[in-house]
């Protein structure tokens, strides 16, 4: 069975618990965590991720310049960037898409159905997961 | 020639002294002259006596000689000559040594008389004494005759002074009242009424006098007063005239300053909401991260456990969980509006329609009678989003407001206004906003509604949307029939300002 890798890069240990605990229960998803864009680029070169869930506001390094080194080492793997709608990060976001660097969009805060809706449609599991 | 008070005054006095004077000067030279004439007439009647008594003395010597008659003679001749020695000054120098000369003679021929003894010689030098006796007589009969004439003559000059100088006296002070009443009475007078006049007139007649030099002077400074009086009146309705454009200034400033206070008010009014809205949207920002913890939490720990007691507590914790979401996205929505929209023209039907339907739910649920008179031909300017909203709010708030109401009504209108406004109505048949809660509904957080179900920032956030439009919110009326709402949007035929982002 294959083993799909979802990383979760964000500085709120809530945040990054949400995750693993949303998805804890699929034995076939391993979460992997980063607290910064720093380490969300060791952790993502490491573990070669499926998903990527990655956070705008950082410390050290913030998302979008992970994401553009993240870009470099891994074009095509999907990556949904979670956060607020806040006018700040729109700029940015479209200086993002603007460079062709590809992402998607998710508003906190994701419940816990949410996440799996999304981790499920993206990596096509099929229903039902396995728990 | 302008003669002045003190120059008529000196003139007067010197002309009356100077009549006088002359009068005296007159007088004492007639009473010199009749002196004269009054000693010159002794003189003749005294010369008279003594002439004829030499006469007869010396008949007297020549025909009975005697030492009597000699003295006698010599008496007489001393007598005379001391007469005509008193009169020496009285006559000319010639007249009396004419006379001196005369009357030696006599003496001479009666001395030859004397020294004589023959009669018939004796009798020779007799006519001389006799012709230069009668010659001494009739010069001092001349005398007295030329005296005469000078006498009368200095009367008659006399005379005709004291006749002059009584007429004189008698036309001074005619002259002198009438130069008095003249130059000086009606001077004052006809300068009193002038001024007068001129007090009467504003000061616009000039002041003409005429009379004595002080009183024309007056006259002048009177002039000159008004000539001053007129320049300052002039300066006054300068000033008055100034004083009333800077009433008027004074009055356009305080109406620009009331203004400004309004708009300055307005402007506070909409600082102070961006300012909370923007911390509101810091805050809700923040809120984010630990809601999607917390929600997480709670979902992992209602999947996790079988205990129904925690299952419920949990349940409820989830619940207040969507409400604390909820808040956090109005409270984005209320910062988000701090942005310019962009406004489009659209069909008001259409979105009155989109927006009843997504609310359709909430109608059926509280059998509300929905009503909806707008014409499907009015296109209004405006951001649809914002339109939706506003439209979303104060319909959900008219729902809640008939919730309790018999039969539930909402009546939702558009009418054409002037030219280029259409007015929409929204207006509810529930108990209405109490008065004195009615000027709070705006405010951000004012909520009538229960713990839970309302935030407060809908009416805030419409109003705000509006008026970023150049419209505005207004509660019309509210009373215990119902309430209403209404605001304007403009219309399609006016063109679109650039006051869109």
């Amino acid at each position: 069975m294959k083993t799909y890798k979802i990383v979760s890069i964000d500085d709120e240990p809530a945040i990054r618990d949400a995750f693993q605990l949303a998805l804890e229960d699929f034995s076939q998803i391993e979460v992997y965590t980063a607290q910064n864009g720093q380490e969300g680029i060791e952790v993502c070169n490491r573990v070669c991720p499926d998903l990527i869930f990655l956070d705008l506001k950082m410390p050290v390094m913030t998302g979008d310049k992970a994401l553009e080194i993240i870009r470099q080492t891994h074009p095509t793997t999907p990556v949904y960037i979670v956060t607020a709608f806040a006018k700040e990060y729109f700029d940015t976001l479209t200086e993002l898409r603007d460079r062709g660097i590809k992402f998607d969009v998710a508003a906190k805060p994701l419940s816990m159905q949410q996440i799996q809706e999304i981790v499920k449609s993206v990596l096509r599991l099929p229903i039902p997961l396995t728990y | 020639m302008k003669l002045s008070i003190r120059n008529f005054a000196q003139l007067w006095i010197i002309v009356q002294t100077s009549l006088m004077c002359l009068t005296f000067l007159f007088g004492w030279f007639y009473y010199q002259e009749t002196e004269k004439f009054n000693q010159l007439q002794i003189l003749n009647i005294d010369l008279e006596k003594n002439i004829s008594n030499i006469i007869l003395l010396s008949y007297e010597e020549m025909y009975t000689p005697s030492l009597r008659t000699q003295t006698q003679w010599n008496i007489t001749y001393q007598s005379a000559l001391k007469k005509i020695n008193d009169a020496h000054a009285l006559i000319t120098e010639t007249r009396y040594q004419m006379l001196i000369d005369l009357l030696a003679s006599t003496q001479v021929n009666f001395n030859n008389i004397r020294a004589l003894s023959n009669q018939d010689n004796k009798s020779v030098f007799l006519p001389s004494i006799t012709s230069s006796i009668y010659l001494l007589g009739s010069n001092v009969h001349r005398i007295i005759h030329q005296e005469v004439v000078n006498h009368t003559i200095a009367k008659n000059w006399f005379i005709f002074w004291l006749m002059m100088f009584a007429i004189c006296m008698t036309l001074i002070p005619f002259i002198a009242y009438s130069q008095i009443k003249n130059k000086a009475l009606t001077a004052i007078i006809t300068l009193s009424e002038s001024t007068n006049n001129m007090i009467e007139n504003k000061f616009l007649e000039p002041i003409t006098s005429k009379g004595f030099r002080e009183i024309e002077s007056l006259g002048n400074s009177i002039e000159a007063l008004r000539t001053n009086l007129l320049n300052e009146i002039a300066l006054k309705s300068e000033l008055k005239f100034e004083i009333e454009k800077r009433i008027e200034i004074e009055q356009a400033l305080n109406n620009t300053l009331e203004k400004l206070k309004e708009n300055q008010t307005q402007m506070l009014q909409m600082e102070k909401l961006s300012a909370i809205g923007v911390m509101v949207g810091g805050v809700a920002h923040e809120l984010n991260n630990p809601l999607m913890g917390v929600q997480n939490y709670i979902d992992y720990s209602i999947k996790h456990t079988d205990n129904e007691k925690i299952n419920n507590i949990l349940n409820k914790a989830n619940a207040e969980v969507q409400r604390m979401k909820r808040l956090v996205t109005n409270m984005l929505i209320f910062s988000r509006v701090n942005n310019n929209p962009e406004k489009t023209v659209v069909n008001l039907a259409e979105i009155a329609d989109r927006v009843l339907n997504v609310l359709q739910g909430e109608f059926k649920k509280h059998n509300v009678q929905i009503n909806c008179n707008i014409a499907s031909d009015i296109s209004v300017v405006a951001n649809i989003d914002g339109l939706q909203q506003v439209l979303t709010n104060l319909l959900s708030n008219a729902i809640f407001a008939v919730k309790n109401v018999n039969t539930p009504q909402i009546t939702i209108a558009a009418t054409r206004e002037n030219n280029n406004l259409a007015k929409i109505i929204i207006e509810d048949n529930g108990q209405g906003i109490p008065k004195t809660l009615q000027h709070k509904i705006f405010d951000p957080f004012f909520t009538t509604k229960p713990v839970g179900e309302g935030t407060g920032l809908g009416l805030s956030i419409s109003q705000e949307i509006l008026q970023k439009t150049g419209s505005d919110l207004k509660l019309v009326k509210s009373t215990e029939q119902g309430t209403q709402f209404c605001f304007t949007l403009n219309t399609k035929q006016e063109s679109i300002t650039s006051t869109g982002g």
